[in-house]
């Protein structure tokens, strides 16, 4: 258990500017996700908490002291890989007990203390297999373990379920999950997936070009996103440009402080609705062309076209009546403004409303 | 209701057929005469064990046995000592010069091993440039002679392999696995120490196993820089020569012997290997450190030290070889005297060379390419048996292969000793496996839609082969022809057994020469080779994508 501060830490590869002033304070025993599209610095700001390059300047503050300097292997912090990186010449118990050895714990507390672990992740009666006769999700397991039986201050995750199949990683994510509360362990993780950041996550940090976009919990970035970049990557969105107060030559209710100009109106996709009759108290209706229905079970999804050609996506409420438009139907595509939000048309422009 | 109609054997099985004949009499048939006549008693022909009986009773032999056994190991141990090193900071750092480097490892290690022994009695011997220079300055070198040159001269010769095989292996490590070593609190010495070893630890073996393997077979340096110290191959020649005319049964009953050690060693290997297999994804791959200061002068050190002295004997007899000499002796200054001798006196034997060397290598590579079409594209039990008995002639010691050639083709029609076509087959059998794994895989990645497709037009399959199959695989032949040009042409042990006076080979002539203190005329024959050898070399470079991987 350990809190974590990290103070203006930057690193650049030559001119590339990898990490820059990254100010990050992480409370004891949180989920923290660092989440971003490839080449974001996501990765780069982890290894270099892990000791494994060094950032130029700045500090890496684990419980008052830093350890930013310190040899990687002096650092006492976790890693999960993602590729697992379990040795491939050991079984599945000496794995877990290499760290424990390393330490000079004594043998008989190794033994309990990996039984343990092995316990935890359910991988006891695996113990002395190699690791090439377990699958993709016990090998992850295996490196979880080894990871958290030498009690790390802190437990880094690289893309842990990235190499796994979609049904699995679901339910490894409740796994890895499970065991990081149940120990209250400080845990930093990287994924460019979405979904799972916000599912497992007690805080999201959303990064992009080695700068942090937004540090939140998971409802306030989805709900409340800082900026156009965090509103596009988590969640998706439609973003229609704002001319003079109009979208779409519709007059859309919006804040005074819009600028006639350099402004986007954001819609969630589920929060429109397609009628073909008049458009309800409230809301406010773009005419559009439908171009196709698409159903998928939950919902339905619509794709349209707005009156100046436009594209929009929609996810409504399955609905037969809906699924029934033929292509090319004239339709009013609805929405509450009170939802809707509007930022600068920057790609990491601010939230204007 | 008319039967199938039963088809001729294909065109694939007559050459299938045709290989197994061919390998039947080159290669099974001499290793089965040696050994049926190892259990033979010399003078009546009778079934006898007395032959193995002396050989491990007699102190002769046993002494020779402990000798081959003990230069085996500690040369195996020496190349380990250099080659791993050296791999290791090749893999690990930024070396300045890497392709020189491993350009001087290849070279050390094309090169034949008696030119090396020859090379450091020139410069450690009784008279050697060295010893002299230490002598003029009060120190007295240990002797070079013996056991500790054989050794010194296998470590530096065979280290490239374990080399180019722990470099590979270690560039294929996941970077992942010495992270997580790292992260679980291990130091640099204990990551390499408990992951990285371990991990490569397969390729050191194989390449320990081919070093060991080599250096036991070795005839040419335990001859030349061993004086008193016997080994198996220089008594299975000293008993060959000695029984020349009647049945040579100590000789073979010795070759017996070194084919059992071969065998073994490599059976121990690959018992020990079969619990280590690792399959790894790569995610991660390995990052080059730069290196400053102490650390540099100290990576570069070690690196140009050892492929510089893996260098060393082909400096010495390109040095020598230009020194003027009147006869025998050196007479100071410069001057290509030895090279008028070796034209005047040798010219037979540089011929002779390129001209085995070369029927040699147009024999492997016609019959590599139709061989590993055979294991490539048919799955068959003999193509699979094929790919192993393919790796037999690397087991039996070319002192064997001769023996064996000599008690088998010695009467009636197929009576080829004293021919050059005796020479000519042995080092054709004996280098068939470089060019067979140069052209198969080369094959493997030669899509058989490719063949499939000229066929489906309606070209016959010898057709297709011709027309489609060698353009695409064209590159490994010719790179499979040259390993084994280079190889042919260094020959020595076999050759030895076989030449006869119109037949002499360059080896040959610079063995005698070495043996009679003709230094001079040795170390022009052996810059000839050397400059063959390297011109093969580069081609082999400029023509390979893998440059080093073909030569282990």
């Amino acid at each position: 258990m350990a809190d974590v501060h990290l103070k203006s830490v930057r690193k650049s590869y030559g001119s590339v500017l990898a990490l820059s002033e990254i100010n990050i304070q992480i409370p004891s025993g949180d989920f923290f996700t660092l989440l971003g599209p490839s080449g974001c610095g996501k990765t780069t700001l982890l290894r270099a908490i892990a000791g494994f390059h060094a950032h130029d300047s700045g500090e890496i503050v684990v419980n008052g002291t830093d350890i930013g300097r310190l040899p990687a292997h002096k650092r006492n912090v976790g890693m999960v890989f993602q590729d697992y990186a379990v040795f491939p010449h050991v079984s599945v118990r000496d794995n877990v007990s290499f760290g424990l050895k390393e330490r000079k714990v004594p043998k008989a507390e190794i033994t309990r203390r990996v039984d343990e672990i092995l316990d935890k992740v359910q991988l006891r009666p695996f113990a002395e297999r190699m690791p090439h006769a377990l699958s993709g999700g016990q090998q992850q397991r295996v490196g979880l373990a080894r990871a958290l039986v030498v009690q790390p201050t802190l437990l880094l995750m690289d893309e842990p379920l990235s190499n796994l199949d979609a049904k699995l990683r679901v339910d490894l994510r409740r796994e890895l999950r499970s065991v990081q509360q149940s120990m209250n362990m400080t845990t930093v993780y990287v994924t460019h997936d979405q979904e799972e950041a916000l599912a497992m996550s007690d805080t999201v940090c959303v990064m992009y070009g080695g700068v942090i976009q937004q540090a939140a919990a998971p409802w306030e970035i989805y709900h409340r996103p800082a900026n156009r970049f965090v509103a596009a990557f988590v969640g998706s969105n439609n973003f229609l440009p704002i001319v003079d107060g109009t979208v779409a030559g519709v007059t859309v209710p919006l804040p005074a402080d819009v600028p006639a100009k350099g402004a986007e109106l954001a819609l969630r996709p589920e929060n429109l609705a397609i009628v073909t009759g008049t458009v309800p108290d409230g809301m406010v209706g773009l005419p559009a062309t439908v171009d196709q229905v698409a159903f998928t079970g939950r919902e339905i999804s619509v794709a349209l076209h707005l009156s100046d050609g436009q594209e929009v996506q929609a996810i409504c409420e399955p609905d037969e009546a809906l699924l029934s438009l033929p292509h090319g139907s004239a339709a009013q595509l609805c929405f509450d403004p009170a939802k809707a939000q509007v930022f600068e048309a920057d790609v990491t422009g601010r939230r204007l409303a | 209701m008319t039967l199938p109609r039963l088809s001729l054997p294909s065109f694939w099985t007559w050459i299938m057929v045709a290989a197994c004949v061919m390998l039947a009499v080159l290669l099974f048939w001499p290793i089965l005469s040696v050994f049926v006549i190892s259990f033979e008693d010399g003078d009546t022909g009778q079934f006898t064990l007395e032959n193995y009986v002396q050989i491990f009773t007699r102190r002769y032999y046993l002494t020779a046995l402990g000798n081959t056994l003990i230069v085996g190991f500690a040369g195996m141990l020496g190349a380990c000592l250099l080659g791993v090193p050296l791999a290791f900071c090749m893999s690990r750092f930024q070396v300045r010069g890497r392709s020189i480097i491993s350009t001087m490892a290849v070279l050390a290690l094309v090169s034949p091993p008696f030119i090396g022994a020859y090379a450091w009695i020139m410069l450690l011997g009784n008279n050697g440039a060295i010893t002299n220079a230490l002598e003029a300055i009060g120190i007295d070198m240990p002797s070079i002679y013996g056991m500790r040159g054989i050794i010194l001269v296998f470590a530096l010769k065979f280290f490239p392999f374990i080399y180019l095989m722990t470099e590979n292996a270690l560039n294929g490590i996941n970077k992942s696995l010495e992270d997580a070593a790292e992260n679980l609190g291990c130091t640099a010495w204990g990551r390499f120490r408990k992951v990285t070893l371990p991990l490569v630890f397969p390729a050191v073996s194989t390449g320990a196993i081919i070093s060991f393997v080599l250096s036991i077979a070795d005839f040419g340096t335990p001859a030349i820089i061993g004086r008193g110290v016997r080994t198996l191959s220089t008594i299975a020649y000293s008993q060959y020569t000695s029984e020349m005319g009647g049945k040579p049964t100590m000789a073979v009953t010795i070759s017996m012997v070194m084919i059992a050690i071969s065998m073994l060693a490599l059976l121990i290997q690959r018992r020990v290997l079969a619990k280590r297999r690792y399959a790894s994804s790569m995610t991660h791959k390995q990052v080059k450190a730069p290196v400053s200061g102490g650390k540099s002068v100290l990576v570069h050190g070690v690196t140009y030290a050892i492929a510089l002295a893996g260098m060393i004997p082909a400096f010495v007899v390109i040095w020598t070889s230009f020194i003027a000499t009147n006869g025998p002796v050196f007479s100071g200054g410069f001057g290509l005297d030895s090279y008028r001798r070796i034209w005047s006196e040798a010219p037979d034997a540089i011929a002779n060379s390129f001209i085995f060397a070369l029927c040699a290598v147009a024999l492997i590579a016609v019959v590599s390419s139709l061989l590993s079409f055979i294991v490539v594209r048919r799955e068959s039990f003999i193509s699979g048996a094929l790919d192993l008995i393919l790796m037999v002639p690397y087991l039996v010691p070319g002192v064997v292969m001769a023996i064996g050639f000599v008690t088998t083709f010695n009467s009636g029609w197929y009576n080829l000793v004293g021919t050059a076509t005796m020479i000519v087959l042995i080092v054709f059998i004996r280098r068939l496996p470089y060019g067979v794994r140069s052209t198969s895989s080369v094959l493997r990645q030669v899509k058989p839609s490719i063949e499939e497709a000229a066929i489906a037009l309606g070209s016959s399959p010898a057709k297709t082969f011709l027309k489609v199959t060698v353009p695409l695989i064209m590159p490994g032949i010719i790179v499979g022809s040259l390993m084994s040009f280079i190889t042919a042409i260094n020959e020595l042990s076999s050759t030895l057994i076989v030449y006869t006076s119109s037949t002499v080979t360059m080896p040959v002539k610079i063995y005698l020469s070495v043996v009679d203190g003709e230094f001079g005329v040795a170390a022009a024959l052996s810059t000839v080779l050397t400059v063959s050898t390297g011109l093969c070399v580069f081609l082999v470079f400029r023509l390979s994508e893998d440059r080093e991987a073909n030569f282990v």
